[in-house]
């Protein structure tokens, strides 16, 4: 199909527009070089992943860079121990790139344990540490069998590919901590659900401004016990025995579903792919769980009081907030394709036409369903760049933006209201009040009355 | 730091952060040269390494300067990582140039293609068929970043940017620099190249002002005043903002007298400045930042000497007000204890600043590149009964002056938890008055809040 607008020549059969038929949209490719991708790398998949478990130390193997811009990089909160907040590195410099850094490592990590005590440790490696054939493998090892908590290599190096290869070397670290053998540790939620017999594991939870406390309370409301999160509010105990919950809840299919299906394989619990944003997605996962409980009836009694009751509440503040968004255009680009789709409903229950929509990772079936999804005509794009997103924006005269750092001073620039949906976030997006906290962002940005000035 | 008398938190700090840097204060080298290059007009960065380099440095700068900042990466693979990235530099080259139409394109090579021996040089002699006529202006800087930091990326791109727009062709050998003639009675001075340390916007605003005060017209190497700091696109369908140095201002420099180094000492290899002083016999002026009556006094000492023309009016009010606040506040400040971090340029200039108000300077240990060493050096002072007043510094300070209890005074990069980071003025008088009264400020602030008087006079 043409498009009203220049595309690099190794792009063009990564931008395409909702029709009847098949989208078949080209994905899951390395990004063209030059193309300005928003991606990251293989290392920040793993990063972003394992960064949430609080308890646990972080040392990044490599150059000053690559823990300095992963210092702090998600609003993950945390209930207790803060280690996560903290960001480590072995700082390697020219001597290591020539000598090799293993010794540093084996130091640094022995210090580093020494000093916090943590209950694990994750060590990941980069670009670098990988190039000169570090032997981070069995750095680790020696180190856990002296220190006596596990050590765990992550194998993202950067040049690996994109954040999807990290989320799978993250996911192989947290299953090689499963062990189900392992003893629960006491209850951190609440006590009324602590002996449940329905209990779950909830996986790509990040507990970005305290999300996974939200979806908690909705389980726990239900008579559900919630295991382990992984990894928001991530304890190195709970994720160890995480193979006692007998249904894995998935959001963010793309950096867990490894771990799901391993899961499954490994010890035998099924799991579930869900969605936390927006007030009919929210819904659709409490059922889901409720479903697979289904032998014990109050589950599903509880879950149904919980929806009309946290939906009609929404749907009141909703309702003042979509008189006024009524008839907008949204761009939406974000990291993981799965997210866009509730993206794309939650903006429609509130007014709000998708006209752009995009993700840096998503696969073949995602953009399928995303196509399915959208009014025909609707831009869908797969590893897009600052100038793909201002020209199709400029096309098709989209308002609001929907998406994270990078993509804000594109909005801006150019004119459009912007809600940051990323991981810095500090107002919770997530459940039946996190819907009503977009809106409120949404219109914030939306209605201001500076475009006035700034457009034109 | 120059003191030798280090205490217990520090030495106990040096020996345990020896293997490991805890939340780092250093940034590395490619971040420096992006910011370099983006103060070129009509410019573009390719980042030669894998993809996660450039987005990380483009969210990292984003949060800062709140403004667009495309740059590309070579987008090394694992292919590419074994086998070379030379295929791939020329792909991000062809697809720069046609998607953004630039006048000039920065090369960085980052960690990865360095430990793999591509370097600058390389990169050059990949591209050296492509530097035709008509194409951009090409520069290409060495910056790994387990060689140097933030600064000295920016240093070495800064150079690569005179280098790649005055060539050595153009020169005399550089053995026998061309000795410049006297300036005739009249004879305009031209421009000087002026090469100022990772400033703000609004520093690099007010140097430019400084110089037009006496007539002269200052290159800068480079100037992201507009590049960084623009307003609205209005739907122009730009891809690039407007503003920075242009092409041919900077191939002017070949020409330029003088050659004016701004910030703590820089090394040959990576000065601009040297460069031009060897290949054309331009003179080579290193000062140091503006900040502070005395050092402001030297910089416009300076361009008063090299136009001719005494210091105007309206900057000598300036000075008089500084110095009138100085008075007023000086008490205040008196005695005051700041730990100051950052990269050299900054530190010693606000450590000048602090010396002429009265002001006492904690520093990091020396070679410290994470916060932890500066809690172990506050601690440390405290223990002594001597404990910091005040933190000055980036906004990657607040962690530890939450901790240590004691307000944050923020300057430099980044600033990522507040609005107009690129907005801070702390050069020449005018800056240096805002800074002042900032500081003075924050330490009444303190002396108001830790009261239970609510004192509202001070």
């Amino acid at each position: 199909m043409d498009m009203p607008f220049a595309l690099l020549e190794g792009r063009r059969a990564q931008v395409k527009a909702a029709g009847p038929g098949p989208l078949g949209l080209e994905c899951a490719k390395p990004s063209v070089a030059g193309s300005v991708s928003q991606r990251a790398c293989a290392f920040c998949g793993s990063r972003v992943v394992l960064y949430p478990v609080a308890d646990a130390l972080h040392l990044v193997h490599g150059p000053i860079g690559c823990a300095a811009y992963t210092w702090d990089i998600r609003g993950a909160l945390s209930s207790g121990p803060r280690l996560h907040r903290m960001s480590f590195s072995t700082d390697l410099r020219e001597k290591e790139v020539v000598f090799g850094g293993e010794k540093k490592l084996y130091s640094a990590l022995s210090s580093l344990i020494e000093e916090h005590r943590p209950a694990a440790a994750f060590v990941y490696s980069t670009c670098v540490s990988g190039l000169i054939g570090d032997d981070t493998d069995a750095v680790c090892r020696r180190v856990s069998a002296e220190r006596g908590i596990p050590v765990l290599a992550v194998h993202a190096e950067g040049f690996m590919g994109t954040k999807k290869e990290g989320y799978r070397a993250a996911c192989e670290a947290l299953l090689s901590l499963v062990d189900p053998g392992a003893e629960s540790p006491p209850y951190r939620g609440d006590p009324a659900v602590a002996e449940s017999p329905s209990s779950i594991n909830i996986l790509g939870e990040f507990n970005l401004a305290g999300e996974a406390w939200i979806i908690r309370s909705y389980y726990e409301e239900m008579g559900v016990k919630v295991n382990a999160i992984l990894t928001g509010d991530g304890r190195i105990g709970e994720i160890r025995a995480a193979a006692r919950a007998g249904l894995n809840v998935v959001q963010c299919s793309g950096s867990m579903s490894y771990l799901a299906r391993a899961m499954e394989e490994r010890f035998g619990i099924p799991y579930r792919h869900v969605s936390y944003f927006g007030l009919g997605d929210t819904a659709d996962a409490l059922y889901a769980v409720a479903d697979f409980f289904s032998s014990d009836g109050e589950v599903g009694r509880r879950a149904s009081a919980l929806v009309a009751r946290e939906a009609a509440a929404a749907e009141a503040e909703l309702e003042p907030i979509r008189a006024e968004l009524e008839g907008r255009k949204a761009a939406i680009y974000v990291g993981g394709a799965f997210k866009a789709r509730s993206l794309v409903k939650a903006l429609r229950l509130i007014g709000v036409r998708t006209v752009l929509v995009g993700s840096q990772t998503g696969d073949k079936a995602d953009y399928e369903e995303l196509s399915t999804i959208c009014d025909p005509g609707t831009y869908i794009v797969d590893d897009s760049n600052p100038v793909e997103l201002s020209r199709i924006v400029k096309e098709t005269g989209a308002d609001i933006f929907i998406g994270g750092v990078k993509e804000r001073p594109i909005a801006y620039k150019l004119g459009l209201g912007f809600c940051d949906h990323n991981h810095e976030r500090k107002i919770p997006l997530a459940g039946f009040e996190g819907m009503v906290n977009f809106a409120r962002e949404v219109r914030a940005s939306a209605l201001s009355p500076v475009w006035r000035l700034a457009r034109g | 730091m120059a003191d030798a008398s280090l205490g217990a938190a520090a030495v106990r700090a040096i020996e345990s952060f020896a293997a490991a840097t805890r939340d780092a204060c250093a940034l590395c080298a490619p971040l420096g040269a992006t910011l370099a290059f983006a103060g070129v007009r009509g410019g573009m960065t390719i980042l030669h390494g894998s993809q996660g380099c450039a987005t990380y440095i483009r969210r990292y700068a984003i949060s800062h300067f709140r403004e667009p900042l495309d740059a590309a990466s070579s987008g090394f693979g694992e292919e590419a990582a074994v086998f070379g990235g030379r295929d791939n530099l020329r792909a991000a080259f062809d697809n720069v140039v046609s998607q953004y139409r630039p006048e000039f394109v920065g090369i960085a090579t980052t960690c990865l293609a360095e430990t793999i021996g591509e370097n600058a040089a390389s990169v050059r002699a990949a591209l050296a068929d492509l530097a035709a006529e008509g194409g951009p202006l090409v520069a290409a800087a060495s910056t790994p970043s387990y060689r140097g930091d933030q600064r000295e990326g920016f240093r070495a791109a800064t150079r690569a940017i005179v280098e790649a727009a005055c060539p050595p062709s153009e020169a005399v050998p550089a053995s026998s620099p061309r000795p410049l003639a006297a300036l005739a009675p009249g004879e305009a001075v031209g421009p000087i190249a002026v090469f100022p340390a990772m400033l703000s916007p609004a520093d690099l605003r007010e140097l430019k002002r400084l110089f037009l005060a006496f007539g002269l017209e200052a290159v800068l190497v480079s100037d992201i005043s507009d590049t960084l700091d623009g307003g609205p696109w209005k739907g122009e369908g730009r891809l690039l903002p407007r503003g920075g140095t242009g092409v041919e201002s900077l191939r002017g420099l070949s020409k330029a007298r003088y050659a004016i180094e701004l910030g703590a000492a820089v090394e040959d290899a990576a000065s601009g400045a040297a460069y031009l002083a060897a290949a054309f016999g331009t003179e080579r002026i290193s000062l140091p930042l503006p900040l502070g009556v005395e050092a402001t006094d030297r910089l416009l000492g300076e361009l008063s000497r090299l136009s001719g023309k005494p210091i105007p009016e309206g900057l000598r009010a300036e000075r008089e007000r500084l110095v009138d606040s100085y008075v007023d506040a000086h008490k205040a400040v008196f005695g005051a204890r700041a730990l100051i971090y950052g990269d050299p340029d900054l530190r010693d200039g606000l450590s000048a600043l602090c010396a002429e108000v009265g002001m006492r300077v904690l520093q990091a240990v020396d070679g410290g590149r994470g916060f932890a060493e500066i809690e172990a050096a506050a601690e440390d002072a405290a223990a002594a009964g001597e404990g910091a007043d005040l933190l000055i510094g980036n906004s990657k300070g607040y962690k530890a002056a939450k901790k240590l209890g004691l307000p944050l005074v923020r300057v430099g990069f980044p600033i990522h938890d507040r609005f107009g980071g690129q907005r801070i003025g702390t050069l020449g008088y005018r800056g240096t008055q805002e800074l002042f009264d900032r500081i003075a400020n924050a330490i009444i602030e303190k002396r108001q809040e830790e009261s239970d008087v609510g004192y509202t006079y001070f």
